[in-house]
């Protein structure tokens, strides 16, 4: 075998050995740049007891009745008007749904005074399956834990599909394959422009079992697309200097799936505000698969501000009810209580993580590749 | 008659001819003249005919943009060019022009003519203002046409032709009662005249030889300029044409020095390489995005250029060995092209901005070297959804060695080549060794398929592979006896194959001229092959030395032909 054949077989693989930070002189690495990252949804039929959360327009009439408007009102808001959405700002129907919170008496948007809302009480996700990672470490007595449809694993966390899971535009399916709608088209949308997220795995010799390291950094470029619109492979990236987005974590290489040795802080990822301003999961967890076509697929999980989970479905523009969102998501919080309060500040959740091959130079040797 | 009538009368004819433009004239060689039979030659090998040949649309744009700038906008459709010999700078002496595309060449005039007359143009192109921007003035539209049209007909205009202009000018102006709308109409007239559409090649007797023709000084200017900087001559060529330097050896070489050195002669490499390398043929080129995703249409259009600017890097800039371009290391890459080699490269510019070209150097080891590595060989040469080693091959000898390979013949049944999911033939060479069990085939196969077979490592698309559906891809093969593992044993040979160095000096040869080498020119190519090697393979020397060759400048003796028109063709 040539020389060139040996690098072959490893091809189009990452090189961020030589990053300012001192990686583990590792024999082999293997660098990648995320493809996809959404969040693990494992609808099923059934899964919302009490239905489908309704469609929007409908969500805001009852809204606006709970705010004290009669159904005579509503009705002549509503005459000529889209009521599938808000509507806009400068419709009767519109200013009357944004505006039908009060603060002493005076009318404050919904939307920037959440808390002033009321809470509509939608629905939540109480079926069986969730994607995910015993978190709490509790286990099948963990009393909000999910079988993993996948691994069967019981007791799994995943709050924020529990709050999510029952509005269509955040369903996915039990296989792992649907990306759920809002999450797609938001990741989509901000993929083009946000700094691409980059992986190596580095080890003695990745082929076989052994100790791992796993590397995350955040790109100078973003990701470049190909005639199929997927992620381009083999592009090069730049490592952004700014070194609060480096992780570095000891991991497990086991029959191809890498796992984390034990729980992790991936703390500031920098990402895009309108899919979430930063990637941070405390208690990670990971497993990543190598795939014989020198991609890696897998699942992340961990405990997340609950608050940045609003973001997608906030900027994705998808017809979510994001009032019923809001509280959703911070009844379901799990973790993290606020030492004043005792509410929980984080939620448990899995994310499924695509990532395809590339190579990435150091932030201070931008002209010069790393090698394996 | 004598020699200036005859041309007159060409002229004449070609002007009735393309006004009326009801058929296709069909040119080349010079209407009036033609190639005379070798036997009645005497000491003298016979040269080629002198040429007319239909500017190409890179040369109409580049005239254009050296006689008005490049902010003038040349918007319009050019008349499909087709190869012959290898070149489509040869077709433009063999060409027709239809009534459609004479009016194509007519409305773009106008929008040129407009525009340089526009207002915000004006003060700067035009070097005289009219006493009345309302009124007629002959004066200023004489300077005009005078100063422009010198470019344009590459030659001072005669006074007839100059007052015609002035006075179309003038009857344009009294209509439309704007001086420069009149001035726009006539150089329009111009621009759509055959003068300037069609480089015309006018042959005198050689003084320092009764009995040989040579080109007269005005068309070895623009021979001198077409060939070495692919567009009209200058004003120093002009006046150096003017005063007769252009015939005198040392008048000739100071000329192409000054040329060759110039900027403006990578343009000319660029160009020759274009059109031998066949690159228009990228305007054809598809690929399956199911098989080949990472081919986007940013990949071909950065493909050429690659090769492009590691040909003039080579050849211009480090004056390198032309044999080189098999077995080179050097190239240029952007971050998309870098993905698809699967090497890594970093944007040079630091943020956000397009990604610019960058030098690459393949690593010893890597089995990328040479152009017939890049994209613009191995995809250029390949079907849409696989490769094929036999166009391959048949591009490499036809490209690169000038030879013919003839096509399939019609009846071949290509089943079992085109079929790449057949468990029985997983490779490309299995498939191939398999269709050519049929004699008809298994002849021209054996020409191309060696050659072909030994880039297999190299996708449809361009990129590396080790295998081919689960079985080892072979790269071994033999090219005149002499055996090779993989390409880049392949590039080696081809660098000490003498045919490669005879090709490019004949296809040198031919785009200097605008034609086919002729029979009594052999000689003169066997000694251009000689002091190519004696340059050490050097292609600007190769170039310069066409260039102040008599045999550049020599023509067959005019002889009178009929000329077709519409009126004699019915």
């Amino acid at each position: 075998m040539s020389a060139f054949d040996r690098v072959n077989a490893f091809f189009v693989t990452l090189c961020i050995l030589g990053t300012a930070s001192a990686l583990p002189a590792a024999a082999e690495t293997r660098g990648f740049v995320v493809s996809l990252f959404a969040p693990a949804s494992a609808s099923t039929e059934g899964d919302c007891s009490q239905g489908i959360n309704i469609p929007l327009g409908q969500q805001y009439a009852l809204d606006l009745l709970a705010a004290g408007y009669t159904k005579e009102a509503v009705d002549k808001l509503a005459e000529g008007q889209d009521t599938t959405m808000f509507g806009g700002f400068n419709s009767s129907w519109g200013r009357a749904v944004v505006f039908r919170t009060k603060i002493n008496g005076k009318p404050v948007s919904a939307w920037i005074n959440p808390a002033a809302a009321l809470d509509p009480n939608l629905h939540m996700v109480d079926g069986k399956y969730g994607f995910g990672f015993n978190l709490d470490g509790n286990g099948a007595a963990s009393p909000t834990g999910f079988e993993d449809p996948l691994t069967h694993e019981k007791g799994v966390n995943n709050q924020m599909f529990r709050a999510m899971g029952c509005f269509t535009v955040f369903r996915g399916d039990e296989k792992g394959i649907l990306t759920p709608g809002a999450h797609h088209q938001a990741w989509t949308i901000v993929q083009n422009g946000m700094p691409a997220w980059l992986i190596s795995i580095s080890g003695d010799d990745l082929s076989k079992d052994g100790d791992v390291t796993v590397t995350f950094d955040v790109a100078v470029e973003h990701v470049e697309r190909d005639a199929q619109s997927q992620v381009l492979r083999d592009m090069t990236f730049r490592i952004n200097a700014d070194r609060r987005s480096h992780h570095e974590f000891a991991a497990e290489l086991k029959g191809g799936v890498i796992s984390l040795k034990k729980p992790e802080d991936l703390l500031a990822v920098w990402g895009e505000e309108m899919f979430m301003p930063t990637l941070e999961l405390r208690s990670m967890r990971m497993r990543l698969e190598l795939r014989p076509d020198g991609a890696l697929h897998g699942m992340m999980g961990g405990y997340m501000p609950w608050k940045d989970a609003m973001s997608t479905g906030l900027q994705a523009n998808m017809g979510i009810h994001w009032i019923g969102l809001y509280y959703n998501l911070r009844k379901a919080a799990d973790a993290n209580p606020d030492p004043k309060t005792g509410e929980n500040r984080d939620i448990s959740t899995a994310y499924f993580i695509d990532a395809v091959p590339a190579f990435a130079v150091a932030p201070d040797k931008s002209k010069k590749v790393a090698r394996r | 008659m004598t020699l200036l009538s005859k041309v007159s009368g060409t002229r004449h004819r070609l002007r009735r001819c393309l006004s009326v433009a009801a058929i296709a004239c069909v040119l080349a060689p010079l209407p009036g003249i033609t190639i005379p039979d070798a036997s009645a030659a005497d000491a003298q090998p016979a040269a080629g005919p002198a040429m007319m040949h239909l500017l190409s649309a890179q040369q109409y744009r580049q005239i254009i943009d050296d006689t008005f700038g490049p902010d003038i906008e040349v918007n319009g459709r050019f008349t499909t060019e087709t190869r012959r010999a290898g070149l489509l700078a040869i077709s433009s002496g063999v060409t027709s022009v239809t009534m459609a595309e004479m009016e194509a060449f007519d409305n773009l005039a106008r929008s040129i003519a407009a525009q340089v007359t526009d207002r915000t143009r004006r003060d700067y192109l035009i070097p005289c203002k009219p006493a009345s921007e309302r009124a007629v003035d002959d004066a200023c539209a004489a300077k005009f046409f005078e100063a422009t049209g010198r470019f344009l007909f590459r030659r001072p205009l005669t006074t007839d032709e100059v007052k015609i202009q002035v006075e179309a000018a003038a009857r344009a102006t009294e209509k439309v009662k704007n001086f420069y709308e009149g001035l726009s109409l006539s150089l329009a007239s111009m621009l759509a005249s055959p003068e300037f559409l069609f480089r015309q090649e006018i042959p005198v007797s050689d003084p320092a030889q009764p009995g040989q023709y040579v080109l007269d000084s005005y068309s070895k200017a623009s021979r001198l300029s077409f060939f070495l900087w692919n567009s009209q001559p200058d004003a120093e060529l002009l006046r150096a044409a003017q005063a007769g330097d252009l015939n005198t050896p040392a008048g000739i070489a100071k000329q192409v020095d000054r040329m060759i050195a110039s900027r403006r002669f990578e343009g000319v490499v660029r160009n020759f390489f274009s059109d031998m390398l066949r690159f228009d043929d990228f305007g054809n080129l598809q690929k399956d995005a199911t098989v080949f995703p990472k081919f986007s249409l940013t990949v071909s259009s950065d493909a050429a250029e690659q090769t492009l600017l590691t040909l003039v890097d080579l050849l211009v800039t480090q004056h390198g060995d032309y044999r080189d371009i098999f077995t080179t290391r050097r190239t240029f890459l952007t971050t998309t092209l870098a993905a698809i080699y699967g090497v890594p490269l970093v944007k040079s510019t630091p943020r956000m901005e397009p990604p610019s070209w960058q030098p690459y150097e393949y690593e010893e080891g890597n089995p990328r070297a040479g152009i017939l590595s890049h994209i613009s060989f191995t995809a250029l040469h390949s079907h849409p959804a696989r490769t094929s080693a036999t166009i391959r091959g048949k591009a490499l000898r036809e490209v690169f060695l000038c030879q013919t390979v003839p096509n399939p013949p019609a009846n071949v049944n290509f089943t079992v080549v085109q079929n790449t999911d057949n468990p029985l033939y997983k490779t490309a060479r299995e498939r191939l060794t398999a269709h050519s069990t049929n004699p008809a085939c298994a002849g021209c196969h054996k020409i191309t398929d060696p050659i072909g077979l030994s880039l297999e490592k190299f996708d449809g698309s361009g990129s590396f592979r080790n295998d081919e559906n689960g079985a080892h891809i072979d790269t071994a093969g033999a090219f005149n006896g002499k055996p090779f593992s993989n390409p880049l044993e392949l590039g080696k040979v081809l660098h000490d194959d003498p045919g490669a160095t005879d090709c490019l000096v004949t296809r040198a040869v031919s785009y200097a001229l605008g034609r086919e080498i002729a029979d009594g020119e052999k000689p003169w190519h066997t000694a251009l092959n000689k002091s190519f090697a004696d340059d050490q393979y050097r292609l600007p020397e190769l170039f310069r030395r066409i260039a102040t060759s008599p045999e550049f400048f020599r023509t067959a003796e005019p002889q009178k032909l009929p000329v077709k028109t519409a009126a004699s063709s019915n």
